[in-house]
């Protein structure tokens, strides 16, 4: 992975809007990864549409016209994860798909302290205000779980119906033994994390080079992967973790969540296994599933991705 | 015009006449009412005065029983099989009247219920995982509404457990000697036919239809009885549950699995007895219909997810 300085992508951005004379601006340090990490890349012909929340420049895709579909990306993957999901989803329907802050094309605050389970949420929450979204069918994936639903407990009005994808929500315990291990390697590695290659170890059926490329090109840099790096920390490992108690209020308004909801797994995550998938048909009054894709792990995206969209559409009508 | 109609008599009486001759000619020279231990070697059970064939792999773990679907032998879990057999003990039956078991009827689901749970009794298997395969399905589902505590869970695999209406009564009296047992000879003779039923089956992943795969199939057709045991089966059509008897499922863990490119039984169909089942619902990658053949990893796995 190439390492460019990055003095001149580092920009200071200001996070807030202007604050009163008396107080002095502040500003966030924040990475923005050069346009040209993203030319050429597979499958992945997309426009980028740009939107400026809080002072930070967040990159969505944007295709197709009709009700809404947004699809959030987790741990540690962007827009690029939903490439082949896309273009099927957006023949008679609109499909927005952000980056999270600290991922893909948006900004990414270079101080780990910068993230957290709200600032995430208000990211999305600001995208669905900006593009006056509603009537949604939101897909979450990993990380993107937390957020989503969230979003859907806590905007009831503006979510129509849920596809849940191997994620978890607050249990105030470690997801799994694998997922244990992943942390510590993440707190080992630090900046020199290989994203593409934890991506491609979390398929069951590999990723070409190219397609691990794309994973990697947010991130030229150590302090580019502050936000990949934040996230296992802010799962709820403990009942006392600062991030439990949001999450076990989703957890439990969920159990009232009475709209329509899909729950699609990798057969063969090993991080977030399918029974968790099963506890999430419990969980929710109105949940079809789990629909288990064999030959599929954590990212089904990458290793079923017609399978997925296949069983979106059908369940979206 | 009365000569006429008496000619066109005469001559369809002829007819009829040589086409019972020559189907009973063939019945007698062609290949068939072989005594099943010449077919295959074993092993075999006595069950309720029948003689039941299975095969079996592992010796220890926790107990599983492979049930085959319409014209299956429990050859269809050779791969399975060794594959579930590292940590259980496996059983596959052969079903009458396929494969290599006793031609004894009747041909029903009650029938067929009380055949396994004495195949259980006589091999000494408790509270096993059930794995139905296509028609097997309905067995499977029909053990747990029977003995939901006798059973550690099902796996319905490539099979909705819902009866199809069935051939309409009087079709068992067409099944009539020596026609029924001419065509039923040629039929299965014929490896046409064999070819073209196991090709959709497969999907396009399968094993390459060899002569010796088409043997494995053919083979149970010349069992003794097998003729008269399908038109014996006929009218009972597909024989399964309603919607509504699979919502009394209770108590029993529940895995659906099913091929991606099963056009046999729809995948339509298996998300929706899954649906009524609560159970999960797994989709094989490349597999068909006979998806334990084609994904035999994918489907162990599926049972494993209940069989622990």
């Amino acid at each position: 992975m190439g390492r460019s300085p990055s003095g001149p992508f580092l920009s200071r951005l200001r996070r807030c809007p202007p604050p009163p004379s008396a107080v002095r601006p502040r500003t966030i340090e924040a990475f923005r990864t050069p346009d040209e990490r993203f030319a050429g890349l597979p499958d992945y012909p997309f426009a980028p549409h740009w939107l400026e929340l809080d002072g930070l420049r967040l990159h969505y895709v944007d295709e197709g016209a009709g009700d809404p579909v947004l699809l959030l990306h987790g741990e540690p993957t962007w827009s690029f994860l939903w490439r082949r999901v896309i273009p099927p989803l957006a023949a008679g329907r609109r499909v927005v798909a952000p980056d999270l802050v600290g991922f893909g094309r948006s900004d990414k605050p270079t101080d780990a302290g910068w993230y957290s389970y709200d600032r995430h949420v208000a990211t999305i929450e600001g995208v669905v205000r900006e593009l006056g979204l509603s009537r949604l069918t939101v897909v979450v994936h990993d990380w993107g779980g937390p957020i989503g639903l969230r979003l859907a407990v806590e905007h009831e009005d503006l979510v129509e119906r849920l596809v849940i994808l191997d994620t978890g929500i607050g249990a105030g315990s470690a997801p799994s033994e694998t997922w244990l291990r992943f942390r510590a390697v993440v707190r080992e590695l630090g900046g020199e994390l290989d994203i593409g290659r934890l991506v491609a170890a979390g398929t069951a059926q590999g990723l070409t080079d190219d397609v691990r490329a794309a994973y990697d090109a947010p991130f030229p840099t150590p302090e580019s992967k502050a936000g990949a790096l934040a996230f296992p920390e802010l799962v709820p490992t403990e009942p006392e973790h600062p991030t439990a108690a949001a999450m076990l209020r989703v957890r439990d308004a969920l159990q009232h969540w009475r709209k329509p909801a899909l729950v699609v797994w990798g057969a063969e995550d090993a991080v977030l296994p399918p029974r968790v998938a099963e506890r999430f048909v419990e969980l929710l009054p109105n949940a079809q599933g789990p629909l288990l894709l064999e030959g599929a792990s954590h990212f089904l995206q990458e290793d079923r991705p017609d399978e997925l969209a296949a069983a979106i559409l059908e369940f979206a009508g | 015009m009365r000569r006429w109609a008496k000619r066109i008599g005469l001559g369809l009486l002829a007819f009829v006449a040589a086409l019972t001759v020559s189907a009973a000619i063939y019945d007698g020279v062609s290949r068939g009412g072989l005594p099943a231990d010449t077919l295959y070697a074993g092993p075999y059970v006595q069950v309720d005065g029948r003689s039941l064939a299975y095969r079996r792999w592992g010796d220890h773990g926790s107990p599983i029983v492979l049930i085959g679907g319409f014209l299956e032998a429990s050859d269809v879990w050779r791969s399975v099989g060794p594959l579930l057999g590292r940590t259980h003990r496996v059983f596959a039956l052969d079903l009458p009247p396929f494969g290599y078991s006793e031609r004894k009827g009747p041909y029903t689901l009650d029938a067929w219920l009380d055949e396994v749970e004495g195949f259980e009794r006589a091999l000494g298997i408790v509270r096993p995982t059930l794995v139905g395969h296509s028609l097997g399905a309905a067995v499977a589902v029909g053990e747990a509404l029977r003995h939901p505590h006798g059973l550690r869970g099902i796996v319905l695999l490539d099979g909705d457990a819902l009866r199809e209406g069935g051939a309409p009564s009087w079709i068992g009296a067409l099944a009539v000697d020596p026609y029924f047992t001419a065509v039923y000879r040629m039929l299965t003779g014929w490896n046409w036919v064999f070819r073209r039923g196991l090709s959709s089956a497969y999907g396009a992943y399968g094993p390459k239809l060899t002569q010796a795969e088409l043997d494995r199939w053919q083979r149970p057709f010349y069992v003794a009885g097998t003729a008269a045991a399908f038109a014996q089966m006929l009218p009972h059509g597909i024989q399964g549950y309603a919607l509504a008897d699979l919502r009394r499922v209770k108590g029993v863990p529940v895995v659906v699995a099913w091929g991606e490119h099963d056009t046999t039984d729809s995948v339509q169909a298996g998300r929706t007895t899954a649906k009524a089942l609560h159970a999960p619902f797994v989709l094989l990658p490349r597999a068909a219909h006979l998806s334990m053949l084609v994904d035999p990893g994918g489907v162990a796995r599926a049972v494993e997810r209940v069989a622990g």
